[in-house]
């Protein structure tokens, strides 16, 4: 956990072994429970630290799941008194409310949900909520509203779509369908039948539902071992039979689409499917940026290159351009973006709240926890194929990659043209300081940046509780391993106004967070002492390199040239040629 | 199919329905907020529409609330029509709940052939798994336990036969096939209760749109005797009765090994290939 999480007062109830004033372990404990589990595990925890509005919240929830309205109420108000804008919290009252019918107050709890954090199931409910209440105007500008937060969400295009129904007719209801369906998801393509048929045009609600069963196998990669899954699971016989043979006379009636297609495919049982799965797993990536706009597009380009299928990206509020580089993105790869306003660095929460949404999501095998400044470099191949060749189906749930730090030539800083990637030193050991140089802690005879640091983790999704603090660890179910063939190389410092950038932005969200004891996060909150004595300058000169130093370095094995990253910028998608030798 | 009728007769149902959908093009004329109800009761009760044992219990006052308020909403639709009515095939598992809470309250069952009901569902849920394959027991359940549908058919109308006994003047049994085969299950109810129904409307019934299987297959393990029992009960009670039945083969089309064996047989991947679907 980085060691940065725990509190040395935490007072675990003994026999628990739970540090109760750790968030990232309370809800790594929780997570396998069921609701009365954790509740019967939530109320001695409360009964020692009754003030714990944290625990309050989540005794809130829990109870809320048993159907224990009235408690659950009380203990999700007192929660709102230690977060008054976690948005589960303010939900979950709104959900006990509307479970008793209480939906005017239902609605406006989802809706202060909505504003602390814009969340689809937030919306989802709040929507739901309105047009129980029969107010159809709100719930078509309402959800005009929330597709601008989620555009690719069916539930909340659905919703529109049925209040356009309501209040102007099927046909303009279509119209507005034609805005908002991507063709291939199979509820609006049965909201699209319901809609022409309720309009009088059976030959075209059927058509159109032909069509969109075409177009949803086709835009699934996993389609046929989805299914070959499915016929798995019916017993061979007559019952299977007949289940393929309406399967395949359905599709009969499907015109193939008007461009031809790939030649016969390889024939592949559900044994073979899952061989190459496990040899070629599916990944995904969670992503936390704040103001990285010199590296976010690079980090996205170059990691989708190599294999990651999928990003989830929580953006910290950023004010440089970031925010709106990933929504250009996101147009061009398959992205989630997250809107997280808390400057807190609660990072470890962020990362698994992100990380379930992948688990929830159920498409993808495994997951790069990531920040803007990592570049995940395999020596061969792809991400995926490194991890399927170290994993060799067996049940390692997290794998753990050297991380090496990238050092600034003051040579190419000065340059016009720099770029990030221009950092090819790659640290090997921790480099000795000159003389007059300032370490970065009393027990350091480093510069923090020049020196060894903390191995990164990918996890395998199934089994995955939950993610440490910076990325470090995770709470599986599965094994942990070393994975000698993948390096994340890490460019921590590039320009002096990124670097000051980076410094100032951690610096006042620690200040911020009550979750971590002083002794996390050390170098950061170093620097920020000093940038706040007006001293960032002279860490920054300590933390870059002139020429003549570096091929010292290198001469004396303390750091080795990797130019990967800069190469694969170049030419995304090549495979990265092996790291040059030092 | 019967209240399509009965809404064109003049019945109020409302105008929050389940729409239409490919396996029933004009719609499923059900109550949005009576399957709600429904389903938070089978919930409750620990199961769900597939149900297949005896009524499942409901909190009575829970019910009459519920229902009190459905009855309100729909009283309010009303404006001179002879009526309102909901359907639900979950009523029949609540069916005492909704006697014992509206005394005017009548009853329409329309029942069709346990082997065509059974088929139905099965084909539904083929069309459902083609567009989403699922892995989940709730998602195959007819089709890795062959005999569940036929089940759930015996304990539906078990439970309205018995309500039918004890409120003989209040319920009615209407067959779908006899509908189909032309029989006007709206004359039938006006001239039993005189409800004020316009009995000259049409009824919108449409054949060509009811797949009717003339031979139909039950697998091993299906309860034969007390299957056929039952459909001769429910014909006997009928104010609209089915003219005939399916061929019923009683070969399994669970159980016994066929020739596909296991994996993907090759006229769907041929399918797939056609399709351009990702290999």
């Amino acid at each position: 956990m980085n060691g940065g999480a725990h509190d040395a007062a935490g007072d675990a109830p003994e026999g628990t072994g739970t540090d109760w004033s750790d968030r990232a372990a309370v809800h790594a404990r929780l997570h396998p429970l069921a609701p009365a589990e954790r509740v019967a595990t939530l109320q001695p925890a409360l009964a020692a630290r009754h003030d714990d509005r944290f625990l309050h919240g989540l005794l809130g929830i829990a109870l809320y799941n048993l159907g224990e309205l009235d408690r659950s109420r009380m203990h999700l108000k007192l929660g709102l008194e230690g977060a008054a804008g976690d948005g589960d919290l303010l939900f979950h009252v709104g959900l006990a409310d509307r479970s008793e019918g209480r939906l005017a107050s239902a609605l406006e709890w989802f809706e202060r949900s909505v504003a602390t954090r814009p969340n689809a199931d937030y919306w989802a409910l709040a929507l739901q909520t309105l047009e129980e209440l029969d107010r159809w105007p709100e719930v078509v500008s309402r959800a005009e509203r929330a597709l601008e937060d989620f555009p690719h969400d069916p539930r909340l295009a659905i919703v529109l779509v049925q209040a356009v129904e309501r209040l102007d007719g099927a046909e303009r209801a279509v119209d507005e369908l034609d805005r908002r369906d991507d063709g291939a998801t199979p509820a609006l393509a049965e909201l699209r039948y319901r809609l022409l048929a309720g309009a009088g045009r059976a030959e075209a609600a059927g058509r159109a539902h032909r069509e969109a069963l075409g177009r949803h196998l086709r835009g699934r990669a996993d389609y046929r071992e989805r299914a070959a899954r499915t016929l798995d699971r019916v017993p061979a016989g007559r019952s299977r039979d007949a289940l393929v043979a309406l399967w395949t006379s359905e599709l009969a009636r499907v015109e193939a689409p008007a461009e031809p297609v790939a030649g016969p495919a390889v024939a592949e049982t559900a044994a073979h499917a899952a061989a190459r799965r496990a040899a070629h797993p599916r990944l995904a990536m969670s992503l936390l940026v704040r103001d990285e706009i010199d590296v976010v597009e690079a980090n996205v380009r170059f990691h989708a290159a190599r294999g990651v299928e999928h990003f989830v990206v929580t953006d910290n509020g950023s004010v440089d351009g970031t925010r709106e580089a990933l929504e250009a993105l996101a147009r061009e790869v398959s992205m989630q973006i997250i809107d997280e306003p808390s400057h807190t660095i609660d990072q470890d929460l962020w990362v698994t709240r992100m990380a379930r949404r992948l688990i929830d999501a159920g498409t993808f095998d495994w997951a790069i926890h990531n920040d803007a400044d990592e570049f995940w470099v395999p020596d061969e191949g792809s991400l995926p194929e490194t991890i399927g060749r170290a994993v060799g189906g067996r049940d390692v749930g997290v794998l753990a990659c050297a991380r090496r730090n990238m050092l600034v030539d003051r040579a190419a800083i000065a340059r016009a043209d720099y770029r990030f990637a221009d950092n090819v030193h790659r640290v090997e050991r921790t480099v000795p300081l000159l003389p007059g140089e300032v370490p970065w802690n009393d027990a350091s005879d480093s510069n923090g940046v020049a020196r060894e640091v903390m191995d990164k983790v990918l996890t395998r999704l199934d089994g995955l509780a939950s993610v440490g603090y910076g990325n470090h660890d995770a709470v599986h179910a599965g094994t942990t391993e070393p994975l000698a063939e993948l390096t994340v190389l890490h460019y921590p410092v590039r320009t002096y106004a990124q670097f000051e950038r980076k410094v100032v932005n951690y610096g006042r969200s620690l200040e911020r967070n009550d979750r971590f004891d002083p002794g996390s996060s050390l170098h950061l909150r170093h620097w920020y002492e000093r940038w706040r004595a007006g001293a960032l300058h002279e860490v920054y000169s300590h933390a870059t390199f002139e020429p003549e130093r570096l091929r010292r370095l290198l001469a004396e094995g303390f750091v080795s040239i990797d130019t990967r990253v800069a190469e694969g910028l170049d030419a995304p998608g090549r495979p990265d040629a092996a790291p040059e030798a030092a | 199919m019967t209240m399509q009728a009965l809404a064109r007769a003049g019945l109020v149902v409302g105008d929050s329905l389940i729409g239409a959908d490919p396996t029933n093009p004009d719609g499923h004329f059900e109550d949005v907020q009576t399957v709600r109800a429904h389903d938070a009761w089978l919930a409750a009760a620990g199961t769900d529409w597939r149900h297949a044992g005896p009524a499942p219990g409901v909190d009575p006052d829970e019910a009459r609330r519920t229902i009190g308020a459905i009855a309100h909403r729909l009283d309010g639709q009303v404006r001179g029509s002879p009526g309102w009515g909901v359907k639900d095939p979950r009523a029949t598992l609540f069916v005492d709940a909704w006697l014992g809470a509206l005394p005017d309250l009548r009853v329409v069952f329309a029942y069709r052939h346990f082997a065509a009901c059974a088929d139905s569902l099965r084909r539904r849920q083929a069309s459902e798994l083609l567009r989403r394959p699922s892995t989940e027991e709730a998602d195959l359940c007819f089709w890795t336990r062959p005999t569940l549908a036929l089940e759930s058919w015996l304990a539906h109308n078990r439970i309205a036969l018995a309500a039918a006994e004890r409120h003989p003047e209040r319920c009615a049994f209407v067959s779908q096939e006899g509908q189909l085969a032309g029989a006007r299950a709206v004359g039938a109810l006006e001239a039993l209760w005189g409800l004020g129904l316009d009995t000259a409307a049409e009824t919108g019934v449409d054949a060509s749109k009811s797949g009717r299987a003339e031979r139909v297959e039950l697998p091993d393990g299906a309860p034969h005797d007390e299957l056929e029992a039952l459909w001769t009960a429910l014909q006997g009670r009928a104010l609209v009765r089915a003219p005939g039945a399916p061929e019923v083969l009683r070969h399994a089309v669970g159980d016994a090994p066929a020739g596909s064996g296991d994996g993907v047989p090759e006229a769907l991947r041929a399918q797939w290939d056609r399709l351009g679907v990702a290999a």
